[in-house]
């Protein structure tokens, strides 16, 4: 039994904003720095990179009831996941800056690489959101990576058509990325079903399943075996199919967030016989949370004498 | 130690949300935020079916979800296991509100009256700008535990240091104590009574038991 199982509002478009642009910005440094050759590429990849994460992050900063404090965000590394997006988000602007104003040759790839941990903790942002049962299924860390990655090179593959270059591998690659993406919602879609959630998300996926397969993958897999021809219209094939493609990956992630967010809601459960800290699974739960305590009271002693 | 926990007893409660205007009343919460509410439930299949009546509201765990996603701190737990939040430094991104699998928390951002935009009397005085735009949610009454346990009452049999939820329940369905000391009013009902709590799966370990007969889930 589920009574209330309503959808969350506190988390609107501008939260999602932030998962449909700072993800693939993020990965999309990744993808700057393997088309390193081309300094032009990489100028205008990086700098879309940059422009993409910090317009998701300007948009939280927008939901946020206290935005002037929103220093306070970094506070917690040790357990927050969102904390520790807000460092590696940082962490990525100060190295794709550096590698726009500096020739070192490792600095693009460690801003890509921060560009993909700022991604992972994105999906590990939801992941942890224990209330909403379409976040808290443990594939959707995959779902979020992979959709992440396919848009950074969507968008490199858009970039480098601006700039009249050549795609070499990347739109290979793209195929074989939206392939494991098609494969992660394939899991994710399997378990959070098996997983019994609210029933107006079993209602809504279907709907939203054979949209995003569709058009996010058959669709653009067709347009990109299609630009491998020789024919006048394969630049027009490879943009359409990137435009899809990203346009699919932030169909999905504004769906997940503001429409298959149904919380929890209440229920009954199983029911036990005997005082709580006498039986077993709570007394392991006891001795965490004991632990956790300990660890407090560690820490106010210690603030205590360093006043 | 101590743990405080609340036990419900859904074989008594009457629905009248007593507590629900006790807690409004003790708290000054807005309209639409209620840190205490009872859930009115119809359980079974037609025509074999009966209401249930089931407080709800911060469950006060153990291993709570919105301490683990808290960026700023401003979540806490104290050494008796009440979850806290601190108002000063939370910066209302509502993490912990999508984390908490029991809807217990809220978040206002612009101040709301019962009778339109002019603020009762009550209102005005008990107006706290604080509680704009942040996490909110039940404490336990921890002022009032803290003010009777330093007059050296007990929580959960003196009145004047129990929640005010408890306090109020006509049906005597809502009891508050310490479920770390074996002679406690709670630990007397969890151990004389068959239990629950809710979503126990998700291994939150709440500080909310609900009393309950068996054959009936």
């Amino acid at each position: 039994m589920r009574y209330a199982a309503i959808l969350q509002t506190n988390w609107d478009w501008r939260a999602a904003a932030n998962f449909m642009f700072g993800g693939g910005g993020g990965a999309l440094l990744l993808a700057a720095a393997m088309a390193g050759s081309e300094a032009s590429t990489h100028l205008s990849a990086t700098l879309l990179g940059m422009a993409l994460m910090g317009t998701g992050l300007t948009m939280v900063w927008l939901e946020i009831g206290r935005p002037w404090r929103a220093a306070n965000v970094m506070f917690k590394p040790q357990n927050s996941w969102m904390t520790r997006e807000a460092y590696v988000a940082g962490c990525a602007f100060l190295l794709a800056a550096g590698s726009l104003l500096f020739r070192l040759t490792w600095l693009p790839m460690a801003a890509g690489l921060a560009g993909i941990a700022f991604l992972y903790c994105q999906a590990r942002i939801l992941r942890t959101a224990k209330g909403v049962p379409a976040w808290r299924e443990p594939s959707i860390v995959m779902l979020i990576v992979t959709t992440g990655l396919v848009e950074g090179i969507a968008y490199l593959l858009l970039v480098q058509v601006a700039l009249a270059e050549p795609a070499g591998n990347f739109l290979m690659l793209l195929a074989g990325f939206l392939m494991l993406r098609l494969l992660a919602w394939f899991i994710y879609r399997g378990r959070l079903l098996a997983s019994n959630p609210p029933s107006q998300v079993k209602a809504a996926l279907p709907r939203l399943g054979s949209w995003f397969v569709l058009f996010g993958h058959f669709l653009p897999v067709l347009l990109i075996a299609g630009s491998y021809m020789d024919s006048p219209f394969s630049l027009i094939n490879t943009s359409i199919s990137t435009i899809i493609v990203v346009l699919s990956g932030w169909h999905l992630k504004f769906v997940l967030v503001t429409r298959l967010a149904h919380v929890q809601g209440f229920g009954l459960g199983k029911l036990q016989r005997g005082h709580p800290l006498q039986l077993a699974g709570h007394q392991k739960v006891s001795e965490a949370s004991v632990r956790l305590r300990k660890t407090r009271e560690r820490e106010l002693r210690n603030q205590r004498r360093n006043q | 130690m101590t743990r405080y926990a609340m036990v419900a007893d859904l074989r008594l409660c009457v629905g009248c949300q007593t507590c629900t205007a006790a807690c409004k009343h003790t708290n000054a919460t807005p309209p639409g935020v209620q840190w205490r509410k009872v859930l009115d439930i119809e359980t079974g299949k037609f025509p074999d079916v009966s209401r249930l009546f089931m407080p709800v509201g911060c469950m006060h765990c153990a291993d709570p979800p919105c301490l683990e996603v808290c960026p700023s701190g401003a979540t806490d737990q104290r050494a008796d296991g009440i979850v806290t939040i601190d108002y000063e430094l939370c910066i209302g991104c509502a993490y912990c509100t999508v984390a908490c699998p029991y809807q217990a928390r809220y978040k206002v951002d612009k101040p709301a009256f019962a009778y339109g935009k002019t603020p009762t009397l009550q209102e005005e005085q008990r107006f706290d700008e604080g509680r704009l735009g942040v996490a909110q949610k039940c404490t336990f009454c921890s002022d009032r535990i803290d003010e009777g346990t330093a007059k050296g009452l007990k929580p959960g049999v003196d009145p004047e240091a129990s929640p005010a939820c408890a306090n109020a329940c006509i049906a005597k369905a809502l009891h508050f104590g310490d479920i770390e000391d074996p002679q406690s009013n709670v630990s007397n009902l969890l151990n004389e009574n068959v239990w629950f709590q809710m979503h126990d799966d998700l291994g939150t370990n709440p500080g909310f038991f609900y009393l309950w007969d068996e054959g009936k889930t």
